[in-house]
């Protein structure tokens, strides 16, 4: 697995997209590193503080930054991103989702050679964060190289390119799944006749231990070196590594769709692909949450459960 | 070349459409306006009125008009974008502060122009006056924008524009107040808009192109170089927004 010791040195990689898990004063060092090493290239940035004047529409921002690239029609950025019920509103007056959707929109006028987003799917429901990332598959199909700082890694994981979190000043690429471990869950053990096996899924909290019904959580995920449950939008680290979940919940109807993701197939409403590699599930819960699923797991998926 | 040309077009009108529909920025650009038509009503039909208008009136709404616009536009709302995150966006899409600085003083001086004539034909000056008038107004504007410009470089949000727009509402307005003092008249010329304010009143007598011109034009051009110098230096030192 790679690591780099420097923002510098990571952009000056040849990892192609690379996209990272880190706080915001690390997204600021690599912002400016792409800056940087990349000055002589169409680039466009999207950030978190990014914003139009105050008495800007959505239209009248997106027009400006037409003309100012020179390239793509605003109309063709506000049909992209869904924006067109919200062409009229102030920016001052757009949800925290419209504003990354009208950010990534501008990004997308500059057709860009490199592009640095920052937090792009954080605020996004479940047909932004589409928009988003097909853009963003488009883009690379293209050729665009993209810089991206993200948080949880979840988030990360739906991209495509390489995957690093950020930890004592070090950028540690993540182990990208290409499927060919096998589940343990494959092979777990069936349920026999009449045997009643409870199964229950500790969790902690502060002050107590939390045990949950397999049926209540919506997919299992290892974060930093520890491993959570999702339930009901919040999530739980518990003691259990990501096979003995596997093999606890199989047998529940969760799949191993990531080498960082167990999901609870039962909630999953939607199985998207934006690139050839990259593939997306999107799950009915009230956060309509993505997982990503693992290109050499999706033919598994494909034949266990028929879709 | 062509893409420069873009991004300043681009920006101009921007800069124009958002003091358009900025209500309370709109108020304070045409306020000249407002007080020439006040003015005339207020004099009506006494005996020297357009003497009156003329030699004194005229002249103040030039000033006016010249140093109410260029702080508005220039200054707070460079500040206001600069507090909301506006700035950054602008510099991050490659525009440069230099770009975004010259954009924004073309759409002051346009904009005061543009109130320059609107006060003309409030004011009731003959029509030959209107071209010159225009022309003084523009270079009074000038002077305003790159003494606005300056600070603007620095202005962190809209506390700082308020504050750094109160020494330039001052020097813009003071050929005005000189007229009240016997012994300042005078050295009226000697001000940023002093020269802008005695070319205004030699053409109200006709004799804008005469000898008593040639100092307050030349003192006018000395203040657009001393401005621009000092423009140039503070964008050397520019903080840093990105």
């Amino acid at each position: 697995m790679a690591e780099y010791a420097s923002p510098e040195e990571l952009v000056e990689s040849e990892e192609g997209s690379v996209h990272v898990e880190c706080g915001r004063d690390v997204s600021a060092a690599l912002l400016a590193a792409v800056r940087a090493r990349f000055r002589t290239r169409r680039l466009a940035f999207a950030v978190e503080t990014d914003r139009g004047s105050a008495v800007e529409t959505v239209s009248s921002h997106l027009r400006l930054y037409s003309r100012l690239a020179g390239g793509v029609h605003h109309e063709d950025a506000i049909a992209h991103f869904g924006l067109r019920d919200a062409a009229k509103l102030r920016l001052r007056d757009a949800s925290p989702a419209q504003m990354a959707l009208v950010n990534l929109a501008r990004a997308s006028l500059f057709e860009p050679e490199v592009c640095f987003l920052e937090r792009p799917l954080a605020d996004l429901d479940a047909e932004g964060r589409k928009a988003a990332l097909s853009w963003i598959a488009e883009r690379v199909e293209r050729g665009c190289r993209f810089f991206t700082t993200l948080e949880p890694m979840r988030e990360a994981l739906l991209m495509p390119g390489a995957v690093f979190w950020h930890e004592d000043g070090r950028f540690i690429e993540v182990e990208q799944d290409d499927g060919n471990e096998n589940g343990i869950g494959e092979n777990g053990p069936a349920f026999a006749g009449d045997e009643v096996r409870v199964c229950k899924i500790p969790a902690k909290t502060d002050a107590a231990t939390l045990l949950f019904d397999p049926r209540d959580i919506d997919f299992a995920e290892s974060m930093n070196k520890a491993n959570y449950v999702s339930v009901h939008g919040t999530l739980y680290p518990t003691p259990l590594t990501m096979d003995e979940l596997e093999a606890q919940l199989g047998r529940f109807g969760f799949f191993r769709c990531h080498r960082s993701f167990v999901v609870n197939v039962q909630r999953v409403a939607k199985v998207e692909r934006y690139t050839r590699n990259s593939f997306n599930l999107t799950l009915n819960d009230a956060a309509k949450t993505s997982v990503p699923l693992a290109k050499g797991r999706a033919d598994e998926m494909r034949e266990r459960y028929g879709f | 070349m062509q893409g420069t040309l873009r991004t300043t077009g681009a920006l101009v009108a921007k800069c124009l459409e958002d003091t358009v529909k900025n209500l309370g920025l709109l108020v304070i650009c045409i306020l000249p306006i407002g007080f020439t038509v006040l003015y005339r009503a207020v004099l009506g039909g006494a005996e020297d009125a357009q003497h009156v208008m003329s030699w004194f009136v005229f002249p103040t709404m030039l000033t006016f008009a010249t140093t109410m616009a260029p702080p508005t536009i220039a200054l707070y709302t460079t500040a206001l974008d600069r507090e909301k995150g506006a700035l950054r966006t602008l510099l991050l899409a490659g525009v440069s502060l230099k770009q975004l600085m010259l954009a924004r003083g073309i759409a002051s001086v346009l904009l005061t122009a543009a109130v320059t004539a609107a006060c003309f034909l409030c004011a009731g000056e003959p029509a030959h006056r209107l071209f010159p008038l225009v022309a003084l107004g523009a270079a009074g504007a000038t002077v305003i924008t790159l003494l606005s410009l300056m600070p603007a470089v620095f202005a962190r949000n809209q506390t700082d524009s308020s504050l750094y727009s109160i020494p330039i509402l001052f020097v813009g307005l003071a050929p005005m107040f000189f007229q009240y003092g016997e012994a300042l008249i005078p050295f009226t010329a000697l001000l940023p808009t002093g020269g802008v304010f005695v070319l205004a009143q030699l053409l109200a007598q006709d004799a804008l192109f005469s000898a008593q011109a040639v100092l307050p034009a030349a003192l006018t051009v000395a203040w657009i170089a001393v401005s621009a110098i000092a423009l140039a230096v503070a964008l050397r030192h520019a903080p840093r927004d990105v």
